[in-house]
């Protein structure tokens, strides 16, 4: 009876394990900077029989601003949202827009984004992270996410991203663009204060990637709280998976409070 | 025709309730007991009442659970990670790697945050040419901060026999201090030995990439208190003891939800089959034969 016992026990204890391990490696996937805002699109290679294209933002952000690929190619901010299929591309939307090998290299090199078997996706894995490596050192670092930090990189002018697409954007009005910093106070009493600057924002983003499906328009109207961005709702939306992470907490709240209410 | 049935099911039902209305109650006069006899009990230091939504193992299986998975080894050998899994394919005698003289120089944030050291074993992938292009190991192990990767070899990679028994790893910085000794796990009470200054580990290796000081909302200053199952246990957890050595990051939010009690299905059996605190608390900090650390009424299990 008790060596019965003494094997239930292990034998949980080994599921225990295994179950651990497997929470452990989808908690800590994001914490690899090569891997941090990588998207597996699976849905026409469920369908087809073939292996997942991995889209790295990494390879893009640089390049490209948000706005260009979500507002104007329409792409999804959703993983598999899009619904791309080889029609499309070929079309000249989604990918096909830029990878038409005037853009970028052309749709016909299928093997550069689809993988063969597992052991060519194992190699493609490599080889990016060795493109990541080498991008990575001619960018100002920061702590989390990619370990890039990509604000201060287009400040600075080490990376100037296109915003304009010939034949599919349309000039923006710079009229329209808000600028503004807002503070906002943390509802925890001693947290520092968040400023939200608009400029920062607007570079990447212009208006339409958060208004008004994200947040409404009106000043301080979107009631926003940390537990549902981290659930990947309003800041958490970009914030945790592309752009810098929710573990970057200083970088919002950001302005120390001298005298903390009780 | 429900006042036919009423009769008889009352005292079947009637019975069962009462008494579990008496132990209820009962638990909730030794728990107040229990709350004032402990320092930390006071109006601006609430108590969380945590809601449990699986069933307890059985205190006689948690015991045997305990027996099995609680850390029995020699002292200097706590926390050594065996990677094999490249060392093997390439021939070579794997790497033994020592947390415990790893954390006298530095935090646990610099490996695990700044130089991405996966915490789960063999989930960094690291290659030689990785290490010495500057990454993972090579960050440090370049013969400027440590002995560098290109020479010592057998530093690192160790013979270990079938049984999985290896020379334990030296360090004479260590023995030569005077560390804060501790009864289980790896012997020394880092904690205390950060706090008392006996050791000062590097907590960022560039200043870029030191952590930002984010001071903590008032409420979570005072060391945390939660309800366990057992209505006499209290766990008591303190923010301030782990950031000296970690970043929030981490912790939050993949291992802990950062909303108040957000953390489900958190309970001891989990914690000892390495989930939540048994992430570390299980393998390189102080493990769970501490029982008091945590638990301050439990004696500790040896």
């Amino acid at each position: 009876m008790k060596s019965l016992m003494k094997k239930t026990i292990q034998t949980g204890l080994a599921f225990g394990l295994l179950v651990s391990l497997g929470a452990a490696e989808a908690a800590h996937a994001a914490v690899k900077s090569h891997e941090y805002g990588n998207v597996l699109i699976s849905q026409a290679g469920r369908k087809n029989n073939t292996l997942p294209v991995t889209f790295r933002h990494w390879s893009h952000r640089g390049k490209y601003t948000c706005r260009l690929c979500h507002v104007d190619l329409e792409f999804s901010q959703l993983a598999n949202g899009t619904g791309i299929t080889e029609d499309d591309n070929k079309n000249g939307m989604y990918c096909g827009a830029c990878h038409n090998g005037k853009e970028a290299f052309a749709l016909e090199t299928c093997t550069r984004c689809h993988p063969k078997d597992a052991q060519h996706e194992q190699e493609l894995e490599q080889q990016a992270k060795r493109e990541f490596q080498a991008l990575k050192k001619t960018l100002p670092p920061s702590t989390y996410g990619n370990k890039i930090d990509w604000m201060k990189a287009e400040e600075d002018g080490i990376i100037t991203p296109k915003d304009f697409l010939q034949g599919v954007s349309l000039r923006r009005s710079d009229k329209m663009v808000n600028t503004r910093e807002e503070p906002r106070t943390p509802a925890l009493p001693g947290l520092p204060n968040i400023i939200f600057s608009h400029a920062k924002h607007v570079v990447w983003n212009g208006c339409g990637m958060c208004h008004p499906d994200t947040f409404a328009l009106e000043s301080g109207k979107t009631n926003i709280t940390m537990k549902e961005i981290t659930e990947g709702k309003f800041c958490g939306r970009c914030h945790g998976t592309i752009a810098f992470a929710l573990n970057d907490c200083t970088r919002c709240h950001s302005k120390p409070v001298l005298n903390p209410g009780p | 025709m429900n006042r036919m049935h009423w009769p008889a099911h009352f005292p079947a039902l009637a019975g069962p309730l009462m008494l579990l209305c008496l132990a209820l109650a009962g638990c909730g006069d030794n728990f107040d007991r229990f709350l004032a006899q402990k320092e930390l009990a006071g109006p601006a230091n609430p108590v969380f009442q945590k809601k449990y939504s699986t069933d307890s193992l059985p205190r006689s299986e948690l015991d045997q659970l305990l027996d099995m998975a609680l850390y029995k080894g020699p002292p200097e050998q706590y926390g050594d990670i065996v990677l094999r899994d490249r060392s093997d394919r390439h021939r070579m005698d794997p790497v033994v790697f020592s947390h415990r003289i790893h954390r006298s120089r530095f935090t646990c944030r610099v490996c695990h945050i700044e130089l991405e050291f996966s915490m789960k074993k063999g989930g960094t992938g690291i290659t030689r040419q990785e290490y010495l292009d500057g990454l993972y190991c090579g960050a440090c192990h370049n013969g400027d901060i440590a002995f560098s990767v290109k020479y010592s070899c057998n530093l690192c990679h160790v013979k270990v026999d079938k049984q999985g028994r290896y020379p334990a790893k030296k360090d004479a910085m260590l023995g030569g201090r005077n560390l804060p000794p501790l009864g289980y796990g790896d012997g020394i009470n880092w904690v205390e030995a950060i706090k008392s200054g006996a050791v000062t580990p590097r907590n960022s290796l560039t200043a870029e990439q030191a952590p930002q000081s984010m001071p903590l909302p008032s409420h979570l200053q005072l060391p945390l208190r939660w309800t366990t199952r057992s209505p006499r246990t209290l766990v008591v957890f303190s923010h301030e003891s782990h950031i000296l050595w970690l970043d929030c990051a981490n912790c939050h939010p993949d291992l802990f939800s950062i909303a108040q009690m957000g953390t489900v299905e958190f309970d001891k059996q989990k914690n000892l089959y390495g989930m939540f605190c048994g992430s570390c608390h299980m393998t390189v900090a102080f493990p769970m034969n501490g029982c008091s650390r945590c638990h301050p009424d439990q004696k500790n299990r040896m």
